[in-house]
């Protein structure tokens, strides 16, 4: 695959996502500690439901979320 | 000893033009100027001039409408690099010019009986370039010889002084600076839009102009990074106590000691333990804070002030205030200065504005001998800062006019009043280590708040009668969880100070860059979000040319051109850089030149379909509806995609003014797509089923009764 599958835009080399995606994507990896450390225990899909629905969430995270939730639909 | 010599010159001689920027400005100048009470209009096809008699010479005041002359190039064809330009009336460039041509004649031929020359151009880089523009290539004369009056208010007094003490020569720095900006700006407008415009037609044989310039580059990459923190933004949660409590049989909001708690646990344990319990007032502090009145209006602080409390663009605001001054009511905005100096005659504007609705501001500040105004510290060799003439207006203000006018009046005023003094109370209430606090405000003297009141929040707050000791009862207390907030956009007046801070253009300039950043099509309309041409643009010149999105290199030739300003210069030199810089740009633009074009023809692609795309059909579910433009009349409609195979036949009517914005939010009334549109007069909103929607029957029945009065049509006359 060589374009972005939200975007169409070309991916990064070694990465899933094209830039804006790949860093909304890196962004929301980061946060996952802060996160897990403010609500005591959690887990990425809780995470994901969660930054999904919070007040002010870019864009480009809310489409990383709903890809990536896609990719593990059973 | 050379004023002497000039005014004894001048007294033998007959004839003097003077040479303003603009007809208004002419005739309050002619006005000024006149002793024998003899003033003459005459016209000369669609341009005229004013004629009067002073000090027994007789003065042409002749005008120009901004700039006569514009900048071409000299080797023809319209491709790029094109490095070498000359001077040519503005209409040989412009055809929209077609004013300027009698102008010119009529310049040209008045110079040639005039014995000397004044201008009284605005006294900043742009009016010092025109005067001598127009005295080089209108007037064909030298320069060098011309004298120059400097006012910075079109009043009488002001003028008839800058006439009696006239400059013996024309601003030679401020010229240079104005005809080098012009130069460097015109090289890098023009050559690097038509690089980009080229390459788009290379790639896809159509002429759509993309444009950038030296400053829209780097304000563009501004843009870009700020929206891409805010669409990469991801929340942090915190969580805050809100707390109650029950005092003399009142209910009080309290705020938690700790603004924000990082940990859910620790705020579910605060809130567990502090249910229904009592808190004691243990100390109550109070602390008294001097204010003194916010400082004079410059340019960017009225155009700043003006769009927080009226919403008006800076763009907006500068014209509105370039009329006031036109009208000799307000001094001359395009200011860098926060200071009033000396030389204003502030009892004459407090004892005119005495005979105004400002009267008892006026009365007061007089009453009190006129105390040191408060002064900012931002200077401007050139002019003040804004600041009221006094003078009573001679024509009804439009409504924005009189905001900006009242705006600057009270601010003016304020300047010369006490500082306000402002009692900040808070009673600490504590349970345990727990701490709350009540906060309360209260002002104490008004001070300047009594004149710039309507401009000035009113956060004065009550604190309930109480005492150290007292108890009071929590009657709810739970743990809030909150989100951080991503940055915020940037809106009309943010991106102009982020310019300003970044030394990017002039004050002059910089609210036509913000202006354009939307008009191009870069950003939305409704906010500075990056659209989806602005990414193709900036990501384009992200990989290939970056320089055009530096700050940093813009600034060097900002830096170069502010010396010539100061005198210290060379427009030469700092012309020689721009090339040699501008020269590197285009020849790795031209390396690149297919990939950019076909970045671009991708991002343009995707900004019409957006631009074009309302959302899905309502009716088939399958289609997409979007604005078609119909073949045989002309007109514009919303269709449905599938139309074209038979299957859907879903239209909607559509406004034939203005720009359609479709809008993400569905109709309260029908749950049609809501669109905005936005015509020359007004911006509305209303959904794609306007003509059925039975929300908007009652909207739609007092506009066509509207139409039939202003028209004067009636269905009864027709009948």
């Amino acid at each position: 695959m060589t374009s972005c599958i939200i975007c169409g835009r070309p991916i990064q080399e070694e990465h899933r996502f094209c830039r804006y995606h790949q860093n909304a994507y890196e962004e929301l990896r980061k946060m996952f500690d802060r996160w897990e450390k403010a609500y005591g225990s959690m887990q990425w899909h809780d995470y994901l439901e969660g930054v999904l629905k919070a007040e002010g969430t870019g864009i480009w995270v809310a489409e990383v979320i709903e890809a990536i939730k896609k990719e593990y639909v059973p | 000893m050379m004023s002497t010599d000039f005014n004894a010159r001048r007294r033998k001689l007959s004839k003097v033009m003077i040479i303003s920027e603009k007809p208004t400005a002419a005739r309050r100048i002619a006005e000024a100027l006149d002793q024998n009470g003899n003033l003459r209009e005459t016209k000369s096809k669609s341009a005229s001039y004013f004629e009067c008699e002073r000090n027994g010479d007789t003065l042409i005041v002749a005008y120009a409408l901004g700039h006569l002359f514009e900048l071409r190039q000299t080797e023809k064809g319209w491709t790029y690099p094109r490095f070498e330009t000359e001077w040519v009336p503005k209409y040989e460039v412009d055809k929209k010019a077609s004013k300027i041509e009698p102008i010119i004649n009529l310049i040209r031929k008045l110079a040639k009986d005039a014995d000397s020359f004044v201008v009284a151009t605005d006294f900043d880089i742009e009016g010092s370039l025109i005067g001598y523009l127009t005295l080089k290539y209108g007037c064909r004369v030298n320069p060098d010889n011309a004298k120059r009056m400097i006012f910075s208010t079109l009043t009488k007094k002001e003028l008839e002084h800058a006439y009696e003490n006239l400059s013996q020569q024309l601003d030679f720095p401020m010229i240079e600076a104005g005809h080098a900006r012009h130069e460097i700006d015109w090289l890098y407008g023009i050559n690097l839009t038509r690089a980009l415009t080229l390459s788009v037609k290379k790639a896809a044989g159509w002429f759509r102009i993309v444009s950038t310039g030296r400053v829209q580059g780097p304000t563009l990459a501004f843009l870009a990074e700020n929206d891409q923190k805010i669409k990469k933004f991801v929340p942090i949660p915190f969580w805050v106590i809100s707390a109650k409590a029950g005092h003399n049989g009142k209910e009080l909001e309290l705020e938690y000691h700790k603004k924000r708690l990082d940990l859910k646990e620790d705020a579910q344990r605060i809130a567990d333990e502090l249910q229904g319990r009592d808190l004691r007032v243990e100390s109550i502090l109070s602390k008294k804070q001097k204010q003194t009145a916010p400082i004079p209006f410059n340019l960017s602080g009225l155009q700043s002030e003006s769009y927080r409390y009226f919403g008006f663009k800076p763009s907006r605001t500068l014209s509105i205030a370039q009329k006031l001054y036109l009208d000799a009511l307000i001094s001359y905005p395009r200011t860098n200065s926060q200071k009033l100096p000396l030389g204003i005659d502030l009892r004459e504007i407090l004892e005119e504005l005495r005979e105004t609705a400002y009267r008892q501001y006026a009365m007061n500040i007089l009453s009190r001998g006129i105390p040191e105004p408060v002064q900012g510290p931002k200077d401007d060799p050139a002019h003040p800062a804004i600041y009221p003439t006094g003078k009573k207006p001679e024509r009804r203000l439009t409504p924005s006019e009189f905001k900006v006018y009242d705006l600057v009046v009270r601010r003016f005023l304020g300047l010369f009043y006490e500082p306000s003094i402002k009692e900040f109370l808070r009673a600490n209430l504590k349970a345990d280590d727990h701490l709350f606090y009540l906060r309360g405000m209260k002002i104490i003297r008004e001070g300047w708040i009594v004149v710039y009141g309507p401009y000035v929040k009113n956060n004065e707050r009550t604190l309930p009668s109480i005492k150290e000791g007292d108890s009071f009862k929590i009657t709810s207390i739970a743990a809030d969880n909150r989100y951080s907030a991503p940055p915020a956009h940037y809106n009309p007046s943010s991106l102009l100070k982020l310019l300003e801070k970044k030394g990017l253009g002039t004050k002059a300039t910089r609210a036509s860059i913000v202006d354009s950043a939307q008009s191009r099509g870069y950003t939305l309309a409704s906010s500075f979000e990056l659209s989806s041409l602005g990414y193709a643009l900036y990501e384009t010149l992200e990989s290939h040319v970056p320089a055009i999105l530096s700050a940093e290199f813009t600034r060097n030739l900002e830096t170069e051109m502010e010396h010539i300003q100061e005198g210290t210069g060379d427009r030469e030199k700092a012309l020689s850089l721009a090339k040699r810089e501008l020269d590197e740009i285009l020849r790795a633009f031209r390396e690149h030149e297919d990939e950019i074009g076909e970045d671009l023809v991708k991002g343009l692609q995707g900004y019409w379909q957006a631009s074009e795309e309302i959302g899905p059909c309502p009716k088939c579910g399958v289609g997409t509806l979007s604005i078609i433009k119909s073949p045989k009349t002309g007109k514009r409609f919303i269709g449905c995609s599938q139309y074209k195979e038979e299957k859907c036949d879903q239209t909607f009517p559509l406004p034939q003014k203005g720009r359609i914005i479709p809008l993400e939010k569905q109709c309260p009334y029908c749950s049609h797509q809501m669109i905005k549109v936005i015509s020359s007069r007004r911006v509305w909103e209303t959904c794609i089923n306007w003509a059925v929607c039975p929300g908007r029957q009652e909207d739609l029945k007092t506009l066509h009764q509207k139409r039939e009065k202003s028209s004067g049509y009636s269905e009864e006359e027709e009948k």
